[in-house]
């Protein structure tokens, strides 16, 4: 029997191989467009940000480009001689790590063009942009507002799940490109506004309330999305 | 050993068949010596694995070659009678055909006989 | 034994149904023909596992694909219609995956076949002509030492010196008696040569399915200048022209005036075995 391929050698494949002709151009698109979103309002979006959401969303862009990729047949990918089982495992993996690499990757953009533009400020007018304002930094946002995160970032998780099974190609596509990322990005928005004007994280929590009752519903469909997707996925990935 | 194919010429097989008889009548392939694999028949000849099996097969069947599982084919063995014997029945074979068509076309077996005498008094002042 | 055998096999998306049953022989050389959207790519896709919704079952050399996923998949390569990995890559990195990918993989082949048809290493697989993508594609199959080889199209829009080398290369391959070829064309000129079974395809289904020495042998194909009621009613898939008629015939001594009678070539047979089921 011939020897099993590598976890590294099997996500690198995925990820450079799935580059096909026969990959939807929509769910790119949809995947693009939620990529630079999210670089975006990193960028802009203000510090305080609910990191456990933010993680979510991570997660969730991580599912949708690798599952997108494993659609895209023929590929080379669907020919890896593989067990099920490990085939699974190493997607699962892969969705892992791809999701902390994105993001330390978007910090590391972050941190880049904030420290271009704090040169440029420097050279131009002077000032030490490098000096953060006292009381800017990540404010307490408590249990509750924790919880929240958490939910919030299940909840992408969760949709991504969903959105990635769905069976219709074009359906994937247009709920990726037009409820997916406008949702993320009124979110973010909600949340920068926020911290501009009233100094405070959320907004988000004034305008809706966030009672336990919410919290629970709200935790609730996060798990029944992600456990309905994740079976879903499991058994997609098998076939 | 050596093969020409014609798409012309009638089926495959048969245009192997005649011309490895003919080789063997000729002694051009000794007995006992060893012909390709069906499968490499096949490559050389591009032509089809079944065709070639056929062939062989029907060689085989014939008496003029011999298969040994694992080794190969190879030509086989004859007596000088068999092998006039074998000519003798293909002869016949050949003959009662052309009797048919004499029958069927109302040929009468006296103007047959003519006709076969003629033939074969030209070959001999040819040859 | 059956190198695949393919049981009520079915796959249906949009309005297209594919419905096969096929039992492809070991050690033998089966063609697929049809004519285009007859379901040839649809049936090889499924073949190599390549279709999301599908039902019924395939054994592969004798063994279904649940629970053998591994072993199946390290026995059977495809050269599918379009190259079925990144094409912007460099065809040094692509085999450089299948090394990885394929432990069976067997480089001295690849090194020398990439020699041999002059394919250059350092260039994208994009910027290789057709045939040249082709040829890489039936390589990289080759090299993966399988023993199920399935092919979609791979002598079209390959010139004919080139077609040449690939069916010697299918030949190579069937040297060994364990291996079996399946593959579709349109250009049956090298299905008459190297084909030992032929399949029919037609709106998804399987028509016909046999040897091609008995298939040719068992139709004759006729040309005459009238069509007589003897000849009608022998007559499968009548064509007329301005000096007369072609069609088939089960009887292999038709009788009438002015009559040329021949063993047909397989394109012959195709078009008008096609001919005949669309007159129904």
């Amino acid at each position: 029997m011939s020897k099993n391929i590598g976890f590294f050698d099997y996500i690198v494949t995925l990820l450079t191989t799935g580059w096909n002709r026969s990959l939807d151009k929509r769910e790119w698109e949809s995947i693009l467009c939620l990529t630079f979103l999210m670089a975006v309002l990193v960028l802009f979006g203000g510090d305080p940000m609910p990191v456990f959401c933010i993680f979510g969303a991570y997660g969730a862009l991580s599912i949708l480009i690798l599952l997108s990729l494993t659609r895209s047949k023929p590929a080379l990918f669907h020919l890896i001689p593989i067990t099920p089982r490990r085939k699974t495992v190493y997607l699962f993996l892969g969705m892992l790590f791809f999701t902390i690499g994105v993001m330390i990757a978007t910090i590391l953009v972050e941190l880049l063009v904030a420290g271009i533009i704090c040169l440029i400020v420097f050279a131009t007018s002077g000032e030490n942009a490098f000096v953060f304002e006292e009381g800017s930094a990540i404010p307490p946002i408590g249990l509750q507002g924790t919880l929240f995160s958490v939910i919030l970032g299940l909840l992408f998780v969760g949709a991504a799940l969903l959105i990635a099974t769905l069976k219709n190609r074009k359906l994937r596509g247009i709920l990726t490109v037009s409820i997916w990322a406008p949702l993320y990005a009124l979110l973010q928005i909600l949340t920068s506004v926020g911290n501009i004007e009233k100094g405070k994280i959320f907004l988000l929590f004034d305008t809706i309330p966030h009672s336990e009752v919410v919290l629970i519903v709200l935790s609730v469909a996060a798990a029944a999305m992600i456990v309905f997707g994740t079976v879903k996925m499991i058994k997609q990935i098998k076939n | 050993m050596h093969i020409h194919l014609s798409l012309q010429a009638g089926s495959i097989y048969e245009q192997i068949e005649y011309q490895i008889r003919a080789q063997i009548y000729s002694g051009e392939l000794k007995p006992g010596e060893m012909l390709p694999s069906i499968r490499t028949l096949a490559k050389e000849l591009t032509i089809g694995i079944i065709t070639a099996k056929r062939a062989y097969d029907d060689l085989i069947a014939e008496g003029m070659l011999y298969s040994v599982p694992g080794k190969g084919v190879f030509v086989a063995e004859r007596r000088e009678e068999e092998l006039i014997q074998g000519k003798l029945e293909k002869l016949k074979e050949k003959l009662s055909s052309a009797k048919k068509f004499a029958d069927e076309n109302g040929i009468s077996p006296e103007q047959f006989q003519k006709i076969f005498w003629e033939i074969s008094e030209e070959n001999h002042e040819r040859s | 034994m059956n190198g695949l055998e393919i049981n009520d096999l079915s796959v249906t998306f949009k309005t297209f149904r594919l419905d096969a049953t096929l039992q492809v022989p070991q050690g033998c050389i089966t063609g697929l023909i049809g004519r285009n959207g007859a379901g040839k790519s649809t049936l090889i896709k499924a073949i190599m596992r390549q279709q999301e919704e599908m039902s019924g079952s395939i054994l592969y050399d004798g063994l279904p694909f649940k629970g053998n996923e591994r072993e199946i998949l390290s026995k059977i390569a495809c050269v599918f219609d379009s190259p079925h990995f990144n094409v912007f890559c460099k065809a040094e990195i692509i085999i450089k995956f299948y090394r990885k990918i394929f432990s069976s993989f067997d480089m001295e082949l690849c090194r020398s076949l990439m020699e041999q048809f002059s394919l250059p290493l350092k260039q994208r697989v994009r910027d290789y002509s057709l045939g040249m993508q082709k040829k890489f594609c039936l390589i990289l199959a080759l090299c993966q030492k399988p023993s199920i080889l399935l092919l979609d199209e791979p002598t079209s829009g390959i010139d004919p010196y080139d077609r040449g080398s690939i069916v010697e290369l299918i030949q190579q391959f069937m040297l060994d008696e364990t291996h079996t070829v399946l593959f579709s064309t349109h250009i049956t000129e090298d299905l008459d040569k190297i084909a030992d079974y032929i399949a029919i395809m037609q709106e998804g289904k399987i028509d016909l399915f046999e040897q091609k020495d008995a298939l040719l042998e068992e139709y004759r194909l006729v040309q005459c200048p009238y069509l007589t009621e003897k000849l009608q009613e022998e007559a499968i898939g009548v064509r007329k022209s301005m000096f007369g008629y072609t069609f088939l015939t089960k009887n292999r001594e038709p009788e009438g005036e002015d009559i040329l009678v021949k063993s047909p070539t397989v394109e012959e047979f195709f078009i008008h075995f096609l001919g005949e089921e669309e007159q129904k």
